[in-house]
C-alpha cells in the first residue's frame, strides 16, 4: 500500500429503506490521517454514511474499502473504525474505567496490556482521576471524553464521530472543538466527523463532503468550498450568498463562444438589471451556455463580506448596484449595512469603520452604490433546494472592464 | 400567620381528602393488622374477637402442621419454579417485540396480553379440561415435585405475561446506541445482549421476578382447578381449613406468608436501589 493510497475509499453506494432513498450513488475517498467532515442539512443522508462506515447499516448497492480491504459485509465487531456516539452511548452500570477496558475486554487483549492502555487512554482526555467514578457522576463534556477514550483505546484506523459537538453548551463546544483538533494531531488517527454545523465542519476539517438530500454536492478543502462552490446550495450553505437570477448571458466583443473560459467577457443581465460588461473569473458552469436566455436555474451569486458600498462612484473594473441607504448595524470593527434595491429586496454589505462613519453622516435613504469586485462573485447553477433567492429589478448598472 | 388557600393540586393540605386517605388506610389495612395481631391471641378460635392473652403456640401448631408444611412446600416450590420460567419466557417474548419487526405483531402483542384480561375462573376451567383431556390430571402416581407440573404449566401461563409487559416497558427505555456502542467496541450479538441489554433490564427483571412469585405463591383459583386430589397448595390448604373452622393457627400461617412476601419485596427493592 502506497501513503498516497487512501484509508476509506466509498464507491457507489446506495441505501434504500424500504421505498426511500437515503443514499444515492456517493463515492469518495478518505484520505490517511485527515480530518474529514460529512456535512449537510438534516435528512441528507450524513449519518447513514457514517453508519454504513461503522458496519450498522450495508449498502444496497456499492462498495466501502479500508486499507484496499472490502469491508462492507463486515459485522462491526470486526471492523477497525470506531465511533463515538451522538448520545455518547456510555455503559451506566460500568464504571469509566470498565466502560475504556470493554473494547480490550471483548479483543481478548492480555489483563496487564489492558490496564496500561486503559490508563493511557485515561490520561490521554484527562479523565485519570475519574478512573472508578460511574458515568451517571459526571458531566456531558466528561462523557464525551469517556467515549471518545473507550473508542480511541483500541487504536482504530478510523475514528467515527456523529455529531460530537451538538450536546454541548456554547463555551464548552468552542473549547472541545479545539481539543478535538488537537487530539487528532496527538494521535494521527484520521477523523470522519459529521456535523449540520458549516462553522464547525469549516474550523475543523481538512476536507469537507457536503450531501444534501442523499446527493453528494461537493468535496473539498473548507476554502475551496468557500471560494469555488460547485453549485448555488453549496455556497448558500457554506457562509451566506445574494443569489440574483441570471436572465441573460452575452458573449463579448473579442468573440470568445460557447465554452467560454475563465477570464472571457460576457454581458450579463440579471432580471430586469443589466450588469455589463463582466470578466468572470471562472469557467461557465455545466449546462449554461453563453448567448440567448440563460437557463431559468442560473444564478449569480456574491457573499455579503465581499460586497462594499459607497456614497460615490464605484471603482473601475466592479460590478455595482444602485439602491438607498438602510440601516447600519455597528459591529465594533466592522458594520453591516443594508442597501434597499428598487424591487423592495435587500441587499447586505460588510464594510470597515472609516466607510460605516461616513454612512452615519449621510440620511436613511440617500442613494448609494453597493459593489464588489467580479473575481469574488459566481455564477452557479441553482439547485432545486437552494434558498435565498434575490430577484432584483434594479434599474441600471454599469460595468466597465 | 399568613393562610393561604390549598390549591387544586395540595391534595395532603385538604381536610376532606385527608379524611379520605385515612379512611382508606384503615379499610386496607385494619384486617391485616387484627389477624397479625390475633395470631397471638391465646384463644381457641380464631374469629374470636376478645383478647386472651399472648401465646406463640399457634406458630408451633402451624409449623408442627405436617400437611400445611407440605402445603407450604408445595407453593414455594411451584412459585419458585413457574417464576423462573415467566422471567425467561417473558425476557425472550419482550426482546423479541421490541427488537424486531413482523406482520401480524400488534396481533401477536395482543394475544401475549391475553391471560391477562381473561377470567382466572375461565383459565382455570380452560385449563383442567385441557389437562384431563391429556390424561394429566391424575397426578397421584407421580413422583414429588413432578406432582406439581400441571399447576407450574398453569402458574406460568398466568404469570409470563406479566413479566413480559413489565420487561417490555422497560426495554423502551433502552437507547439502541448502547448495544451498537457494545457491538462497535468488539462485542458480537450475545455479548452485546449480555453486557448491556441485560443489566439495562435488571430492574424489569427483578421486578417481574416479583410480580410473578406473588402471583404464583397466592393463586388459588386457577390452581383448585388444576391440581389434583393429591397436590395440596398453601392457599387452597387454608380453605380447607378455614371451612372447618377459623383458629389462629391459621392466623399464624397467613401472618408468615404476609412476612415472607414484605421481606421479599424490601430485598427486591433494596436490591433495586444498589443496582441503578
Amino acid at each position: 500500500m502506497t501513503s498516497d493510497a487512501p484509508i476509506l475509499s466509498i464507491r457507489g453506494v446506495s441505501k434504500r429503506f424500504g421505498d426511500v432513498t437515503v443514499l444515492k450513488d456517493i463515492s469518495l475517498d478518505i484520505e490517511p490521517g485527515e480530518i474529514f467532515s460529512l456535512l449537510g442539512p438534516s435528512g441528507c443522508g450524513k449519518s447513514t454514511l457514517l453508519r454504513l462506515v461503522a458496519g450498522f447499516e450495508t449498502p444496497t448497492s456499492g462498495s466501502i474499502w479500508l486499507d484496499g480491504k472490502d469491508m462492507s459485509r463486515l459485522p462491526p465487531n470486526r471492523r477497525p473504525v470506531n465511533m463515538v456516539f451522538q448520545s455518547y452511548a456510555v455503559f451506566p452500570h460500568m464504571s469509566v474505567e470498565d466502560n475504556v477496558a470493554y473494547g480490550l475486554v471483548a479483543d481478548r487483549v492480555p489483563r496487564a496490556e489492558i490496564d496500561q492502555r486503559t490508563a493511557e487512554a485515561l490520561e490521554q482526555v484527562q479523565l485519570d482521576a475519574f478512573a472508578n467514578r460511574k458515568p451517571g457522576e459526571l458531566s456531558g463534556g466528561q462523557r464525551q471524553r469517556v467515549a471518545l477514550a473507550r473508542a480511541l483505546v483500541k487504536r482504530p484506523r478510523l475514528l467515527l464521530l456523529d455529531e460530537p459537538l451538538s450536546a454541548l453548551d456554547a463555551k464548552l463546544r468552542d473549547a472541545m472543538r479545539l481539543e478535538l483538533v488537537k487530539l487528532q494531531e496527538s494521535v494521527g488517527i484520521t477523523f470522519v466527523i459529521v456535523t449540520h454545523d458549516q462553522s464547525e465542519a469549516m474550523a475543523m476539517s481538512d476536507r469537507i463532503a457536503i450531501l444534501e438530500g442523499g446527493h453528494l454536492r461537493q468535496v473539498g478543502s473548507p476554502a475551496e468550498l468557500y471560494r469555488k462552490p460547485s453549485d448555488a446550495f453549496v455556497a448558500d450553505f457554506i457562509g451566506n450568498v445574494h443569489a440574483f437570477e441570471v436572465q441573460r448571458i452575452d458573449v463579448d466583443v473579442d468573440g470568445a463562444g460557447a465554452g467560454a473560459g475563465a477570464g472571457a467577457e460576457m454581458v450579463l443581465d440579471i432580471a430586469s438589471a443589466r450588469l455589463g460588461t463582466v470578466r468572470l473569473a471562472m469557467d461557465l458552469p455545466k449546462g449554461i451556455e453563453p448567448g440567448e436566455q440563460a437557463p431559468e436555474s442560473t444564478l449569480l451569486v456574491v457573499r455579503p463580506e465581499h460586497v462594499s458600498v459607497t456614497l460615490d462612484e464605484p471603482p473601475q473594473g466592479s460590478v455595482s448596484l444602485i439602491g438607498q441607504l438602510g440601516d447600519i448595524a455597528f459591529q465594533g470593527s466592522r458594520s453591516i449595512v443594508e442597501v434597499q434595491l428598487a424591487d423592495g429586496s435587500g441587499l447586505t454589505a460588510i464594510v470597515d469603520e472609516s466607510i460605516a462613519d461616513r454612512l452615519q453622516a449621510a440620511d436613511a435613504g440617500a442613494p448609494i452604490t453597493a459593489f464588489w469586485n467580479a473575481d469574488t462573485m459566481r455564477l452557479l447553477a441553482r439547485h432545486a433546494q437552494a434558498t435565498s433567492t434575490t430577484t432584483t429589478t434594479t434599474t441600471t448598472t454599469t460595468v466597465e472592464s | 400567620m399568613a393562610t393561604d388557600k390549598a390549591g387544586p393540586f395540595d391534595y395532603s393540605r385538604k381536610w376532606s381528602l385527608r379524611l379520605v386517605f385515612v379512611f382508606g388506610a384503615i379499610f386496607l389495612y385494619l384486617p391485616i393488622i387484627v389477624l397479625i395481631v390475633f395470631s397471638f391471641n391465646d384463644s381457641r378460635r380464631g374469629g374470636n374477637v376478645i383478647w386472651k392473652g399472648f401465646t406463640t403456640k399457634y406458630y408451633e401448631k402451624a409449623f408442627g402442621n405436617e400437611e400445611l408444611m407440605l402445603a407450604f412446600g408445595n407453593s414455594l416450590t411451584i412459585a419458585v419454579t413457574s417464576t423462573v420460567a415467566s422471567v425467561l419466557l417473558g425476557t425472550l417474548a419482550a426482546v423479541f417485540l421490541w427488537r424486531f419487526r413482523f406482520p401480524f405483531k400488534p396481533a401477536f402483542e395482543g394475544l401475549i396480553a391475553l391471560p391477562i384480561v381473561i377470567p382466572e375462573i375461565c383459565m382455570g376451567v380452560s385449563l383442567a379440561m385441557f389437562f384431563s383431556q391429556m390424561g394429566w390430571m391424575d397426578t397421584s402416581n407421580r413422583i414429588w415435585p413432578f406432582n406439581l407440573g400441571n399447576i407450574i404449566i398453569a402458574h406460568i401461563t398466568f404469570s409470563f405475561p406479566f413479566a413480559a409487559m413489565v420487561i417490555r416497558t422497560r426495554l423502551a427505555s433502552f437507547n439502541p446506541e448502547m448495544a451498537e456502542a457494545a457491538r462497535d467496541l468488539g462485542a458480537n450479538e450475545w455479548q452485546a445482549f449480555r453486557d448491556v441489554l441485560v443489566p439495562h433490564m435488571r430492574p424489569g427483571l427483578i421486578a417481574a421476578a416479583l410480580l410473578s412469585f406473588t402471583l404464583s405463591l397466592d393463586d388459588f383459583v386457577v390452581t383448585f382447578f388444576t391440581s389434583g386430589p393429591s397436590t395440596v397448595t398453601f392457599p387452597v390448604k387454608i380453605y380447607s381449613m378455614v371451612r372447618f373452622s377459623v383458629t389462629p393457627e391459621i392466623n399464624a400461617a397467613s401472618t408468615v406468608l404476609i412476612l415472607m412476601t414484605l421481606v421479599l419485596t424490601f430485598l427486591a427493592l433494596r436490591y433495586q436501589r444498589l443496582a441503578s
